[in-house]
């Protein structure tokens, strides 16, 4: 199956966060799973690209359709339009890409330790496992996504209006639009799939997501309790620190060896 | 197989390879002075020599650490050694030849680190790196080679490789290969499987699996060049190999 997952260039111009999160996503990905990866860029090509595309990633370099609503909708707020800028481009893959059914989303916070099993995850629109209480799939998270795209291109045309009705309104970008406009028509993803490390040790779990802090900000918080960090940061550590802690030094293993491709 | 349980002689080179008497391949008459031995010259292989000039420094491995792919009776963790390797881990599925390079291990006092198991899994686990991977005589016998041919990639930013590959017109006759289309990680291509004739023969030496798949000689190489090893160099390729083709190439990352 493809993974498609993607990013903006000022998301790694002002530091190299995500594009250290991107090369491990990468990395586990080839070593655990027979996934097809596709890297949706918006940006030129760069140092990240040319590492990805000698890892065998395909790069396809694509500004959101969101482009204008997103520069006219909050313009005094930079931060703002720079994340959107990223958030959004997922909801471009069914024009991306015109000749998959299937296929798997996820943010580049990401950290695959098993291969995914995908085969019986066949959603009208898409699946979503929950956001920060297992079993809470109301609350979704838009973070790891089993997406049908012929039928999300269906429904395109009204799912852009209705994001550029609303675009500086939504919570959490993409995934907020996503929740209101789909209302009860996504499914459940198993867990396993975007497992949290807050969620505690998973020996099942296929895809750890680091939704909340990202592995740098965790080394640091481990190793220096007075780290100025968001108290949601701090919170989301201590639901479980030792879980955080065992995933530490795998994770920067990976990047240690992604480091040197 | 083992020969006898007890030994009655008083302890030498020759007691060590007599427990596995008549079932050597490689030639030990030289090196551990023994009589019994194989017939085949694997101390003095050449492929090592232009693993070292191809990947090497100045035509060693000095301060290199080396993971060796089926070493069968560690003749070539000898050469690599030798050859200055700082650090040499060897893994062998098959456990006759994994005990006879502990055997060689233990005559010859190699520092070479024996692992007994499947290579695909020990590198889907590891994060280890090393300065080259040695892949010889190994990726014909896989099940999957792409796999492994991903997870040498992952692992090293060299890798020397000596093995078979399909071509049609060097089968021997009446062998066959089931063509199947294969994709992983976004990579295609068709393998050309059979099932091992008989794993049970005492003097098997294939892999661990009842089926293996062979690539033609371009393919291994694209595999190699898509997963990050885009630097061939082929030093030789042999298509007058009585039953099959085989070739030697050193695989790089560019610097």
């Amino acid at each position: 199956m493809k993974w498609y997952f993607a990013l903006n260039a000022a998301s790694i111009m002002t530091d190299d966060l995500y594009a250290k999160c991107v090369e491990v996503a990468v990395l586990s990905a080839l070593q655990n799973t027979d996934l097809d990866a596709h890297f949706v860029f918006d940006g030129p090509p760069c140092l990240l690209t040319d590492r990805l595309e000698r890892l065998g990633v395909t790069v396809i370099y694509h500004r959101t359709s969101l482009s204008d609503a997103i520069a006219a909708a909050k313009p005094e707020d930079p931060s703002w339009q720079r994340i959107a800028h990223g958030a959004f481009l997922r909801m471009d893959l069914p024009i991306i890409d015109q000749q998959s059914e299937f296929v798997l989303y996820t943010d580049c916070d990401v950290l695959f330790v098993k291969q995914p099993h995908l085969d019986d995850i066949r959603p009208e629109f898409f699946a979503v496992a929950p956001e920060f209480t297992v079993g809470d799939y109301k609350n979704m998270n838009s973070g790891v996504m089993v997406m049908n795209l012929p039928n999300m291109r269906r429904v395109g045309a009204e799912l852009d209006s209705f994001v550029r009705g609303g675009l500086a309104d939504f919570p959490a970008f993409d995934q907020g639009a996503l929740r209101l406009f789909f209302d009860d028509r996504f499914e459940p993803l198993p867990e396993r799939l975007n497992w949290k490390p807050y969620w505690g040790a998973k020996p099942e779990a296929e895809i750890i997501h680091y939704h909340g802090p990202k592995p740098p900000h965790v080394r640091t918080m481990l190793q220096h309790a007075d780290a100025a960090y968001p108290q949601v940061y701090k919170d989301l550590l201590e639901r479980d620190r030792g879980n955080y802690a065992a995933l530490d030094s795998l994770w920067h293993a990976y990047l240690t060896r992604a480091q040197r491709f | 197989m083992i020969h006898q349980k007890f030994e009655q002689r008083a302890p030498s080179h020759q007691t060590v390879v007599d427990i596995f008497k008549d079932s050597w391949a490689t030639n030990l008459r030289e090196l551990c002075q023994v009589e019994g031995t194989g017939t085949v010259n694997l101390l003095t292989d050449p492929r090592i020599g232009m693993a070292a000039a191809a990947l090497g420094k100045d035509g060693r491995f000095d301060d290199y650490r080396v993971l060796e792919l089926g070493p069968l009776e560690g003749a070539h963790s000898y050469q690599l050694e030798q050859l200055g390797a700082r650090s040499v881990v060897a893994i062998e599925a098959n456990t006759e030849a994994f005990i006879k390079c502990l055997l060689l291990k233990e005559m010859v006092g190699l520092r070479t680190k024996y692992l007994c198991g499947d290579v695909i899994s020990h590198l889907q686990a590891s994060q280890d790196e090393f300065d080259l991977i040695f892949c010889c005589g190994i990726l014909y016998h896989m099940a999957d080679p792409v796999e492994l041919i991903k997870q040498i990639c992952l692992h090293s930013n060299r890798c020397f490789v000596w093995t078979h590959y399909y071509m049609p017109s060097h089968l021997s006759a009446g062998e066959s290969r089931t063509p199947r289309p294969f994709e992983k990680n976004g990579f295609e291509t068709v393998y050309y499987q059979r099932d091992y004739p008989s794993m049970a023969d005492p003097l098997f030496l294939g892999g661990n699996q009842p089926l293996h798949s062979w690539m033609t000689r371009d393919e291994i190489t694209r595999a190699f060049a898509f997963f990050g090893l885009t630097e061939a160099t082929i030093h030789g390729d042999h298509t007058e190999h009585p039953t099959t083709a085989n070739f030697s190439c050193s695989y790089a990352r560019p610097v």
